[in-house]
């Protein structure tokens, strides 16, 4: 038995691992419908421990030439630097994704205790709801 | 019975142990995600690219005299080339291509390539001096739209090396002017900083 618990103490380390990068490749998501009142703001949270750090607010939207232009604010909770990354998906008034794959996953800084605003534009007109990701990296 | 067992696990654990040690010398391929961040090295790269045109097509569609231009219209741009004045070999008509397409998608813009003016010239040629297409089909010389605005643009670096530490800025700056004034329409520009450091157990 005791060989057994051995083996256990050995890999333990390596499942806790394993479990953590795969955290990591979750996040928060914040989605936005302008036009419906009901779900004009929503938050998702799907990394409880990113969530306690990032914070997403002030989703502001406003139609630039008639396409949709997104404005929101991440803040750092903690006091130390964190690297993150953010997309922008945009959908149309069926739900169906505009323009799939092309905007990218972008790199951010954020600095101890900072806000940051991020921007998207749509990518045309049919636009009428987004989704923001972000995750550590 | 308990040294039976205390074999087996023994053996199970040396099983998987050699089966570590053989997936560490083979070769993987697996397919990524192209929009992922990516930070192999500290040479220009597909994110730096993608954050490059996303920032480009977002500023420029919703420059409000641009907004107001192409409201009702969508006007002809031609791209010329944009000047690469870093030190390394970077593919700048992969930038317009990426800023061109999206532009075009937006509905807001339409394009004229110069890279196929000889092409097209053949082919007019032949439709209408070869004898062989019927004049009726025949696409017309002379009859192509003028551009009304031009992009161009610069793409800059400056690097910075200490014994362990690589810092390269880029900056890239694009503008938009219009062909018959002369006047630069719209600007802008993107900075991009990344540093590198050796890690203690560096490579």
């Amino acid at each position: 038995m005791k060989n057994h618990h051995g083996l256990i103490r050995l890999l333990a380390p390596l499942l806790l691992v394993s479990i953590l990068s795969g955290c990591s490749t979750s996040g928060i998501e914040a989605i936005g419908k302008p036009d419906d009142a009901d779900l004009a703001k929503q938050l998702l949270i799907h990394n409880d421990a990113l969530a306690k750090k990032i914070t997403i607010s002030e989703m502001r939207s406003r139609k630039v030439g008639g396409l949709l232009e997104v404005n929101l604010t991440l803040t750092n909770l903690t006091s130390r630097d964190k690297t993150l990354a953010y997309r922008f998906s945009w959908f149309d008034a069926d739900g169906f994704e505009v323009e799939a794959e092309t905007d990218a996953w972008t790199p951010l800084n954020l600095h101890g205790a900072q806000s940051v605003s991020v921007r998207g534009v749509a990518p045309n007109d049919s636009v009428k709801s987004y989704r923001l990701n972000v995750k550590g990296q | 019975m308990l040294m039976k067992k205390n074999r087996a696990v023994i053996g199970l654990t040396l099983i998987a142990g050699s089966l570590l040690l053989l997936q560490g010398c083979s070769n993987k391929v697996a397919y990524q995600d192209a929009t992922e961040v990516e930070t192999t090295t500290i040479d220009f790269g597909s994110t730096d690219l993608q954050q490059i045109a996303a920032k480009m097509v977002d500023s420029l569609l919703t420059f409000p005299p641009i907004v107001e231009v192409t409201r009702e219209r969508r006007p002809v741009m031609f791209v010329d080339k944009i000047k690469n004045k870093t030190t390394e070999h970077i593919d700048t008509e992969s930038i317009t291509d990426t800023i061109t397409t999206r532009l075009l998608r937006s509905g807001k813009f339409r394009f004229i390539d110069m890279t196929k003016v000889a092409d097209v010239r053949e082919q007019l040629a032949f439709q209408n001096r070869g004898g062989m297409v019927n004049r009726n089909t025949a696409a017309q010389i002379g009859r192509q739209i003028g551009a009304e605005y031009m992009m161009y643009g610069n793409l800059s670096s400056i690097v910075k090396k200490s014994s362990d530490v690589k810092d390269v800025y880029y900056k890239f700056t694009l503008k938009v002017m219009h062909l018959e004034s002369g006047i630069i329409e719209w600007s802008d520009e993107k900075e991009i900083r990344k540093t590198r450091e050796k890690s203690l157990f560096g490579r």
